[in-house]
Parts: structure tokens; C-alpha cells; sequence
């Protein structure tokens, strides 16, 4: 397990070169950092709606609070309304742009948290190994063996939904994941000569661990940070949309969705739009993450498991 | 002997899990404030709140009520539904049918479905198609259930009038909300099933089947799939599990009258104890799937009892 994680973020060569293809093998895509055409268009799609999130708010006219019942459902293309209203009148193009921003700044946020959390833990359990590593991986294994959303569910349905209570949670139950990759890193990395060099000048570990470990472990975490944005992004529209994330007034895309569904025939829009944002950003988000890293199967196995 | 250990040694786990989830909710309910006054609403009276916290307990020390609270998930009875004043286990476990109705199905044909899929990608041999197929699973991966949900209701029921979009009444009910939920399984189950085949191809028994003669069909159905499907398993369990947090959502959009409306109702309306049911049924569901999956597991692959 630990020689498929490495190869999979692209630390260590692919162990059989390209030029060798088997009898009975599928062709494999090639593994390629540059700029292929699916990579630009993930990151095509990520850049139109962070364009739309970042611009927007400029305009002259945004407005995506002010409710006017005598302008309900405009169809886009209005004047004043680009994208058209909603249910009470309010210019769908700056809510979308707004929920947008709310979404990201709890997803990233929390993913902040969870590298800090998932670093350090597989730092130490892959640097110092022994009963630290159990230690650590059971407490992976535990994370593991709770759905995300039930947690989630109880704590909101308990202390009430705020953004605070999202990014707490999330930031503290979705660490495996780097944890994972820091341990195997860390695991692969502590007995070369650049890790013990360094205790002859009298360095200390700690040290050590930040100077040529944690350095190395940078790389393969940044593809997976754009996944998990995705991965978030969908769990807190999903939470929005049943009434536990996200409050109003303030919009996001899964609230929109909520809101719109009681009046899916009269302006379908309302529905769809929110979900094609949530659509590009998270597809993009993701996109460009797997064809960076080159994965294959796109799922998390189990944490800490050989 | 060993299988005796690993058994005790899941179930320990599994324990732990409900143990956890349940732990967490309770205290969190309690560090919130008192339920009491949480479900009179800001305007009730001093008194009003008194009273009720009595009837319900909540003027007792916290390590009472936890014991209580404890006592009655072991013996299932959570008490009483503060909004509809009937056994919450009850009211619960009379849902349970209809999620499990949308939950099995989505997975069961989700899993199928995937199987069909990759085992004729992986004869076809075609990487055009591989690429095309995988590249819909990613998207759908990308897209929110509950929106392709409704996405769904506007085609399927608003426009072309040719299938209901709420309640269950008939089997017709069930075709909209166990296509959404099984989609997405889908999608996973191509992923991971075509990585399974992935890691096989390059082994040394792939390359001697060949050598010795096999064919490429006997190749991939006999020697390759039962390896390929070994990692299925435990995603697939810990997954089966989680379907039941996915089914919330999709239950929402379709009004299906499962566990997870309920679920999210009783949030609403502030009915703690029927939300504290709810969720203990969803946890130990996805405990006792894991436990099976881990055990089919064990049986499947000798090499994990050795461990």
C-alpha cells in the first residue's frame, strides 16, 4: 500500500516504463504533467466561475439581497438581470456569485485545517513509527469508521448550523486522507542520508522533520488539495440544501437549490442554474486534480492499511 | 483462532463507533443549552421551561441523564417522541423499510451495473471507450444527487408527465429517486473496479496465463476478476454504509417517506429524541454492514486472518 500511494502522487517512477506494454494490456494513459486538453478545460472551467465569485461583486448594481416581488422569476437576459430573478426577485447572477464565495470560504478554510491536522499527524507516525503510528492510525481508522454526513447531521442537528460549526467539523473529521500520504512519504524518506545527515551537526529532529521532510511531502499533497475543495464543496451544498448548512439570507448554491425545488415548474432555472456552478467548480476542481496526479481509480482505500 | 480474534476485534470497533456518534450527539445537545427551553421556543415562560425539564429529566446531573440515555440505547427504548408522543425507536423503525427499499436497490444495481460496464470495457480492450466511461463517472462524481434529482423530476415527471416524483405508492415511485442513488454508485464502482483491473494486469499470473495459452477472455473473467474484486469489498461496505447518509438527501427530494426525512423533520421541529433514534438506527446500520462486509472479507481472503 505504501508503494501505491507514493507512486500514485508522483514521487517514484511508474515501476514499469511505458515503452513495454504487455500482451493483454489496455492501452494506459500516459502519464504527462503538461498542459493536455482535459487539464485546460478542468482548469478552464475552475477560472470562469472564480472570475464570476471575484468579479462580480464589482459591478456596478450587485445586489443579491434585495427582494422585488413585483420582478419574480425574470427569465435571463432581462434588463438588469442578466441570469434573471428568483422566487423573490433577486438577480440570480450576483446570488450565484455570492454563494460561490460562501462556499469556498468554508471549504478552504477547512481544508487548511485538515492538512494541518492530517500533515502533522502522518509526519510523526511515519517519522517516528512505533507505538505513535498505532496510535494515529487507530485514530484514523475510527475517523474512517464514521460517515461524515451522520456526523455531521448529529452535531448540526445538536449545537445548530453556522459556517463556524462546518468549517470546525469538516476541518476535523476529513484529515485521513493526508495523513495517509505524509506517513508514506515520511515512512519512505526517514532512513536516506539527507534525513540522518543533518543529526551529526547536532540538529534535532523536529528540525529535521521541518527542513527535509516536510518539504518533500508538499508536492504530493497540493494535487490533493483541489479534490477535497470539491469533495467539501458538494458536502456543504448537500448540508445547505437540507436546511443545516448554510442560513439565509445568506445564499449558497445548495439553498438556492432548496429554495427553487417548490417552484420547479414555474421557473426551473432557479433549480438548475445553482447546480451547473456547483457543477463546473467541483468537476473542474477535480478534474484538474486526477490528471495531475494520473490516478487511476480516484478513491481513497482505507487509511493506514498495508 | 484467529478468526475468533478478528471477529471480537471488529465488533470492539464497531462498538466503539455507535458508542462514539452517540456520545458526541448527546453532549452536544446538552452543551447547546437546555432541550427544554430549545423546544418552547424563546417565549415560553420560566416555569413552562422548569416543568418540562423536569418531565423529561433534564434537572438531573448530566452523568444521570448519560446513564439513562445509555440504558435506553442498549435496550432500544430512547423514549418518547416529544412532537408525536409515541416510542421514537417506534416511529423510526417503521421508515426503516422504505429506506432500505432505496438504499438496496440503488446499491444492487449500481454494483451490477458496474460490473457489466467494466467487465466489457476490459474485453473490448477499446481505451477510447475506457476513457469516455470513466470520464462520466468522474462527472458524475462531481454533480450533487440532490440536484440531478430534480433535474430528473422536471424531465421525468413535470415535463413528460411519464413517472411520479414524491411519496411511495407504487413501484413506478421508486424509478426516479434509485436512479439518482445509483448513478452515483455507478460511477464508484466503475472507478474502482477498472483500478482493481489496473493494479492485475502487470502481475506475474496474468503474464503466465498467457504464456501457457489462455485466452484473453478466460484470462480476464477466470484469473483477473476475482482479484480485481477483492478491494471492492471493503469500499463497497464501508460505502453500503454510507449510502444510508446519501439516501438523506435523495429521500428529501423525492419525499420518500424513509428514515432520513424523518431524520431531517425531526431536526426542524426540534424533537431531539426521535432525532437521537434516528441516528442511532443509521450508525448501527452502517456498523453492522461494515461487520459483515469485514467477515465476507476474512472468509474470501484467507491472507486476512493471518494478518
Amino acid at each position: 500500500m505504501t508503494d501505491i500511494a507514493i507512486n500514485e502522487t508522483g514521487l517514484a517512477p511508474d515501476p514499469a516504463p511505458e515503452s513495454a506494454p504487455r500482451l493483454g494490456d489496455t492501452p494506459r494513459r500516459k502519464r504527462r504533467l503538461g498542459l493536455s486538453p482535459s487539464l485546460i478545460v478542468a482548469l478552464a472551467l475552475v477560472l470562469i466561475v472564480v472570475l464570476m465569485i471575484v468579479v462580480i461583486p464589482f459591478l456596478p448594481g450587485y445586489d443579491p439581497l434585495t427582494q422585488d416581488l413585483t420582478k419574480r422569476f425574470l427569465l435571463p437576459g432581462s434588463p438588469g438581470h442578466l441570469l434573471g430573478t428568483d422566487q423573490l426577485g433577486r438577480d440570480m447572477l450576483d446570488r450565484l456569485a455570492l454563494a460561490g464565495r460562501t462556499s469556498l470560504s468554508i471549504a478552504i478554510p477547512a481544508v487548511a485545517v485538515n492538512i494541518v491536522i492530517g500533515v502533522l499527524l502522518g509526519l510523526f507516525a511515519g517519522y517516528f513509527g512505533g507505538w505513535l503510528d498505532n496510535v494515529i492510525s487507530a485514530l484514523a481508522d475510527i475517523q474512517l469508521a464514521i460517515p461524515i454526513m451522520l456526523l455531521l447531521i448529529a452535531i448540526v442537528s445538536a449545537i445548530g448550523p453556522s459556517e463556524i460549526t462546518l468549517i470546525v467539523v469538516i476541518g476535523l473529521t476529513n484529515w485521513v486522507g493526508y495523513a495517509r500520504v505524509s506517513r508514506a512519504t515520511a515512512w519512505q524518506l526517514r532512513e536516506r542520508e539527507f534525513m540522518w545527515a543533518p543529526k551529526t551537526h547536532g540538529a534535532s529532529r523536529p528540525w529535521i522533520m521541518r527542513k527535509h521532510l516536510l518539504p518533500n511531502v508538499i508536492p504530493s499533497l497540493a494535487v490533493l488539495v483541489p479534490f477535497d475543495i470539491g469533495v467539501i464543496i458538494l458536502l456543504e451544498a448537500a448540508l445547505s440544501y437540507l436546511g443545516l448548512g448554510i442560513q439565509a439570507p445568506t445564499p449558497s448554491w445548495g439553498g438556492m437549490i432548496k429554495d427553487g425545488q417548490a417552484y420547479l415548474s414555474l421557473s426551473p432555472l432557479t433549480t438548475v442554474l445553482p447546480g451547473i456552478m456547483l457543477f463546473m467548480l467541483v468537476a473542474g476542481l477535480q478534474f484538474a486534480s486526477q490528471r495531475l496526479t494520473g490516478e487511476r481509480d480516484g478513491v481513497r482505500q482505507d487509511a493506514f492499511s498495508q | 483462532m484467529h478468526v475468533a480474534r478478528f471477529i471480537t476485534r471488529r465488533l470492539i470497533q464497531g462498538v466503539v463507533t455507535v458508542f462514539g456518534v452517540l456520545t458526541v450527539t448527546f453532549f452536544l445537545v446538552r452543551l447547546s443549552g437546555n432541550p427544554a427551553a430549545l423546544l418552547l421556543g424563546p417565549e415560553a415562560s420560566q416555569q413552562a421551561i422548569a416543568a418540562l425539564s423536569h418531565t423529561l429529566g433534564f434537572d438531573q446531573p448530566l452523568i444521570v441523564q448519560y446513564g439513562k440515555f445509555l440504558g435506553g440505547v442498549v435496550t432500544g427504548n430512547m423514549g418518547n417522541s416529544l412532537a408525536q408522543n409515541l416510542p421514537a425507536m417506534g416511529l423510526v423503525l417503521q421508515r426503516l423499510p422504505n429506506t432500505l427499499e432505496l438504499a438496496l436497490s440503488s446499491f444492487v444495481l449500481g454494483l451490477v451495473l458496474a460490473f457489466v460496464v467494466v467487465l466489457l470495457l476490459q474485453l473490448s480492450g477499446s481505451s477510447r471507450l475506457r476513457n469516455a466511461i470513466l470520464w462520466f463517472a468522474s462527472a458524475r462524481q462531481a454533480i450533487p444527487s440532490f440536484w440531478l434529482g430534480l433535474v430528473l423530476v422536471l424531465v421525468f415527471a413535470v415535463q413528460l408527465k411519464l413517472l411520479p416524483s414524491i411519496g411511495n405508492q407504487s413501484i413506478k415511485s421508486l424509478v426516479l429517486p434509485a436512479f439518482t442513488s445509483a448513478t452515483l454508485e455507478l460511477a464508484l464502482y466503475i472507478r474502482l473496479l477498472d483500478g482493481g483491473f489496473g493494479d492485475q494486469l502487470r502481475q506475474d499470473y496474468v503474464r503466465t496465463a498467457y504464456a501457457k495459452g489462455q485466452t484473453r477472455t478466460k484470462v480476464i473473467v477466470r484469473h483477473m476478476l476475482p482479484n480485481a474484486v477483492l478491494p471492492i469489498i471493503t469500499v463497497a461496505g464501508l460505502n453500503l454504509g454510507s449510502l444510508l447518509g446519501g439516501t438523506i438527501v435523495v429521500e428529501l427530494v423525492f419525499a420518500w417517506p424513509g428514515v432520513g426525512q424523518l431524520l431531517i423533520n425531526s431536526i426542524s421541529s426540534r424533537d431531539y429524541t426521535l432525532v437521537q433514534a434516528a441516528i442511532l438506527v443509521i450508525a448501527l446500520f452502517f456498523v453492522i454492514v461494515n461487520f459483515l462486509v469485514d467477515l465476507l472479507y476474512s472468509v474470501l481472503d484467507p491472507r486476512v486472518r493471518l494478518q
